[in-house]
């Protein structure tokens, strides 16, 4: 028995000094940086005198292939090695010049002069067929403004304009930069594929003036099925070629080595900004789970991770590592809910206007991004600061404002013919309202998801909640008839396309949010026959006869025609705009050099200010992020190691 | 004449012996053809349901692509559709049917799926780059644990102690409770983060110059350990188990009368004959880790099989995940059909029953 006694005794006090030592641990590591700034930035040395910024990335990791248009993806080496002829920073109007000098225009037609000092990584030069025969390969946005691109020698061609729709020439410059890649097909590597592509679409007939697909046709050719086949065929083969040698790019970095997780680029000594590039290696480690991803950034072993995680992850992140700074960036994204038009309940606008009320947008954007910026408005398909940018002050104020009051909800909704009875709200015909939302599963997404359907709850509407993994599947599920979706969260606005209100446009018309919501169609020519009050109340207009030719206004008239976009669609109430999207990027201070606001991380390492379009730091902050800059930022200087 | 009578009643004798015993040879081995054919059947069944499944979830391969046509180029989502037909070659709406067939065409030619994206990916080529790494974790943690298992096992069934008891029987508890990707999670924060003892993810690190051999153990002690620590427990009351029905047998009495010391009991009397049932469960169990454990490769952001799967699934690339799929399934079904033959081979009974 005392045997028995003893060997109790032992073991409870193995398990208590185990519980200590996991204690203890925890305890150290939470508490082992508690100083909320940083100091000595300005001042001291670094730790980084290899000049290495560690990061995360995603690639294939069956193999990166060996050129950009191969169907595989290379993933950093593409934003550290590929480029365009310039780049745009999302966000602001700068445009980085990059394998083009100058862009000249003229009437309807563009001269682009490329450098003289840019080279691919293999030593060849750059000429003007590399760009062209890009562009006649890979149909981009830009080709659909195209008549032809005609080399004049090997470091000049020519853009001819469709005369009929023909950018102007600010938006000129937003279009060539897009092409943020244009740098990725080497004339004397695919010459075979780039003289088929360009003596297919020689050999085609214009695009009949008669074509509901005129505006968007590729150098105003008539793709039909035939010349569609014969292209995919010449596309087929470029995709599949295998470049024997090195990865065809040319910028700041190259690569020296990758598996499954890992990747190396090293600093292009013979890159036309050298001498500006800061960083001689990047060492990339595959993206792993937010958890892990996490402990890595805490326990110092990455310098620079893009995006806001939870407030409370994101303070304990700061608190374990004291070298860490995360700053808040706009993203020119609103965050909010779009209605299923197809579904017979947002048919009556009382009932659409009624919903504006239902929710504490306040709460919401709290409990999903507390550091974003609240919006009162309905959707408008721009968000907020954007908008007050683009649109004169006497629009911008045209744009109603919807302050949580569920009281006054409840009394357009029975002005709709709808009732309550035992706390629950039926429509017009008595039927018991519950409603299914659509959602992305994860931040921020999951926990709006399950406030939207708290509020509803409170206010009498059951909410059925739906989960997807992707956006993709989002916009997959959403879009296809009789979706089960009622209504979906998602961006109600966003613009990655530069600081153009094109961009913002093209994500609502054409690439997303129209099509989950279930705009009308014109069945005559495909289009959304949406129409809308324009903005001074002087008459209607079909909302994409102005959005086809939205590029082709300039000064007052473009402010014109996006004050009627969006305060147009905004009068139509269908969606809600909860809040205007904030991201974030993490950096090592003992890493990484030059960052702003240096006065404010000294004293608090969480910068939470956010800076807008007028604020003098706007710039410099936009510009800290990876994927909105691509490499710029690391080629000219603006963030170099801290050595 | 009578010679040839002769013979032709010989040579008829002979072909009835021959049949009698190829005859006899079948029904002898019944239960072994039974096995085939269910065998075979649950193959087949294995690539129909998740062929069909897959094609019928929401999305495909050309809205994937296309999404990222509409990121590359800012083009329209209509535009980037057509452009993904054109350039993938693939049609989601083909016939279901007629996709399966030519899928089993391919089958036949020893190709197990070619990637909708990547031409030159094939599920051969996924499975012969990334089985390895699963394999290398999977097969240590089942080594290991299975040792670990059937040693602490066969002492909790010998030593009546109630404080080991006790302490095995927490653990057992413990372990078996909280999933093997927790503890991943656990053993990441404090050995990898606090402690920084261990990398956080990954097979190799290619810039720290350590042998290969020893960055392969090094970066695969993390995954390995968090699923020995599940696994161990259930060898353990297996081993545990078999071991009590062991005790009571009269070889091991006697062996204890004749004065024979214990650990010679235990290691040649107990622990050989319980180990019996064991050695049929480590064939299916073997057979299961060609599937890799996708949440522990996840968290570890470990290049196996497993994590593959989930991102193939997750780009609708069907073939390939039907390919991969098909490959583990036949394991697993080959795994088990080796176990139940082995099993009835041995012990007739399970024969006779059945």
């Amino acid at each position: 028995m005392k045997v028995l006694y003893g060997y109790k005794k032992a073991i409870v006090k193995f398990v208590g000094v185990m519980l200590a030592i996991m204690l203890a641990l925890t305890c150290f590591t939470a508490c082992v940086s508690t100083e909320k700034g940083y100091s000595g930035y300005g001042t001291d040395a670094g730790k980084n005198q290899s000049k290495v910024l560690r990061i995360f990335g995603t690639w294939t990791k069956t193999g990166i292939g060996t050129h950009y248009n191969c169907g595989a993806d290379a993933g950093p080496f593409v934003i550290f090695g590929l480029e365009g002829l310039a780049q745009y920073v999302r966000t602001t109007d700068e445009i980085v010049m990059l394998l083009a000098e100058s862009f000249t225009h003229e009437g309807n037609t563009t001269k682009v002069k490329l450098r003289d000092d840019a080279y691919w990584h293999d030593g060849e030069p750059v000429v003007s067929m590399d760009i062209i025969g890009c562009w006649y390969l890979n149909h981009d946005e830009a080709t659909s403004y195209m008549e032809s691109v005609t080399e004049i020698d090997d470091k000049n061609f020519l853009i001819t304009w469709k005369s009929y729709l023909t950018p102007a020439e600010s938006a000129r410059d937003i279009l060539l930069a897009q092409a943020t890649k244009i740098g990725s097909t080497p004339y004397h590597i695919f010459k075979e594929f780039v003289d088929e592509a360009i003596e297919l679409t020689n050999s085609l007939e214009q695009c009949p003036e008669t074509s509901t697909s005129r505006n968007s046709s590729y150098f105003d050719k008539n793709w039909n099925g035939d010349a569609a086949t014969a292209f995919g065929e010449i596309y087929t083969a470029y995709r599949a070629y295998e470049v024997d040698g090195v990865y065809p790019a040319t910028g700041p970095y190259k690569l020296e080595s990758y598996t499954e997780t890992q990747m190396t680029l090293v600093k292009n000594e013979n890159y036309y900004l050298a001498d500006t590039c800061g960083f001689e290696r990047i060492e990339v480690t595959y993206q792993p789970t937010a958890a892990v991803a996490n402990q890595m950034l805490a326990a110092g072993q990455v310098d620079y991770v893009d995006g806001t995680p939870l407030q409370s992850v994101l303070e304990s992140i700061l608190q374990q590592n004291g070298s860490l700074v995360h700053y808040k960036i706009l993203d020119q994204g609103t965050v909010g809910c779009l209605f299923n038009l197809e579904k017979e309940i947002w048919a009556s606008d009382i009932v659409r206007e009624a919903f504006q009320y239902v929710f504490d947008r306040e709460l919401i954007k709290n409990t999903a991004n507390p550091y974003a910026a609240t919006s009162w408005h309905s959707m408008s398909t721009m968000c907020s600061y954007e908008a007050e940018k683009w649109l004169d002050p006497d629009d911008y104020d045209k744009l109603a404002e919807y302050y949580y009051d569920q009281s006054k909800a409840a009394e357009l909704l029975e002005q709709a013919g709808w009732s309550k009875a035992d706390g629950a709200w039926q429509d017009e015909n008595g039927n018991k309202v519950s409603l299914t939302l659509g959602y992305v599963e994860g931040t921020p997404w999951t926990a709006m998801a399950t406030t939207v359907q708290a509020l509803l709850k409170s206010f009498g509407i059951e909410v059925i909640l739906k989960s997807t993994e992707s956006p993709t599947t989002l916009l997959a599920n959403a879009r296809i008839t009789d979706s089960e979706y009622d209504f979906m969260l998602y961006f109600t606005a966003l613009n990655p396309w530069g600081s153009h209100p094109g961009g913002a446009f093209k994500h609502m018309y054409s690439q997303m949010d129209a099509a989950m919501m279930h705009l009308p169609v014109n069945e005559s020519d495909g289009h959304y026959s949406l129409v809308l009050n324009k903005a001074d109340g002087s008459g209607t207009f079909r909302a994409w006869d102005v959005f086809e030719r939205i590029y082709t206004y300039s000064g007052s008239r473009l402010r014109e025609v996006t004050a009627d976009l969006v305060v147009g669609f905004a009068e139509m109430n269908y969606g809600i705009d909860f809040y205007d999207n904030v991201t974030g990027s993490f950096f090592n201070l003992d890493t990484v050099g030059n960052l702003p606001l240096q006065e404010l991380f000294s004293e608090d390492r969480n910068i939470t200010t956010l800076y807008y379009y007028n604020d003098a730091d706007y710039d410099n902050v936009q510009k800290l992020n990876l994927y909105y800059t691509q490499a710029t930022s690391y080629s000219t200087g603006v963030i170099i190691p801290r050595g | 004449m009578e010679n040839t009578e002769k013979t032709k009643a010989g040579f008829k004798e002979l072909l009835v012996q021959t049949w009698s015993r190829i005859a006899k040879f079948f029904w002898d081995s019944r239960f072994f053809w039974k096995r085939l054919g269910i065998a075979i059947v649950n193959i087949l069944f294995a690539v129909l349901l998740t062929f069909l499944v897959l094609t019928l979830t929401p999305t495909n391969a050309i809205d994937s692509y296309a999404q990222t046509l509409v990121e590359q180029r800012g083009i329209s989502l209509d535009e980037a559709r057509k452009l993904a037909v054109e350039i993938l070659g693939y049609d989601p709406n083909a016939n279901v049917f007629k996709q399966l067939w030519d899928y089993i065409v391919n089958l036949a030619h020893g190709n197990l799926g070619t990637s909708i994206y990547l031409k030159d990916v094939t599920a051969n080529s996924v499975i012969a780059q990334f089985l390895p790494y699963t394999l290398f974790i999977s097969a240590i943690a089942l080594l290991v644990s299975f040792l670990l298992g059937i040693n602490m096992g066969s002492n909790m069934a010998w030593k009546k102690s109630p404080a080991k008891e006790t302490f095995l029987t927490s653990y057992i508890v413990t372990s078996s409770a909280v999933p093997d990707y927790l503890w991943g999670l656990i053993l990441l924060y404090v050995f990898g983060c606090s402690l920084g003892w261990f990398p956080l993810n990954g097979a190799r690190d290619i810039t720290n110059g350590l042998p290969v051999v020893i960055d392969l153990l090094w970066h695969a002690a993390l995954p390995v350990l968090s699923m020995v620590i599940v696994q161990t427990s259930s060898w353990a009351l297996l081993m545990r188990g078999s071991a009590v029905s062991v005790l009571g047998e009269d070889y091991v009495n006697a062996a204890r009368a004749r004065g024979i010391p214990n650990r010679i009991i235990v290691r040649k009397y107990l622990r050989r004959n319980a180990m019996l049932p064991l050695v049929t469960q480590i064939a299916i169990s073997f057979g299961a880790i060609f599937g890799g454990s996708t949440l522990i490769e996840s968290i570890f952001s470990y290049p196996g099989l497993g994590l593959q799967l989930s991102t193939y699934i997750g780009a609708r690339d069907y073939f390939v995940v039907v390919g991969i799929l098909f490959f583990t399934s036949v394991i697993i079904i080959f795994a088990n059909f080796v176990a139940d033959s082995v099993y009835s081979f041995v012990d007739p009974r399970v024969r006779r029953d059945s």
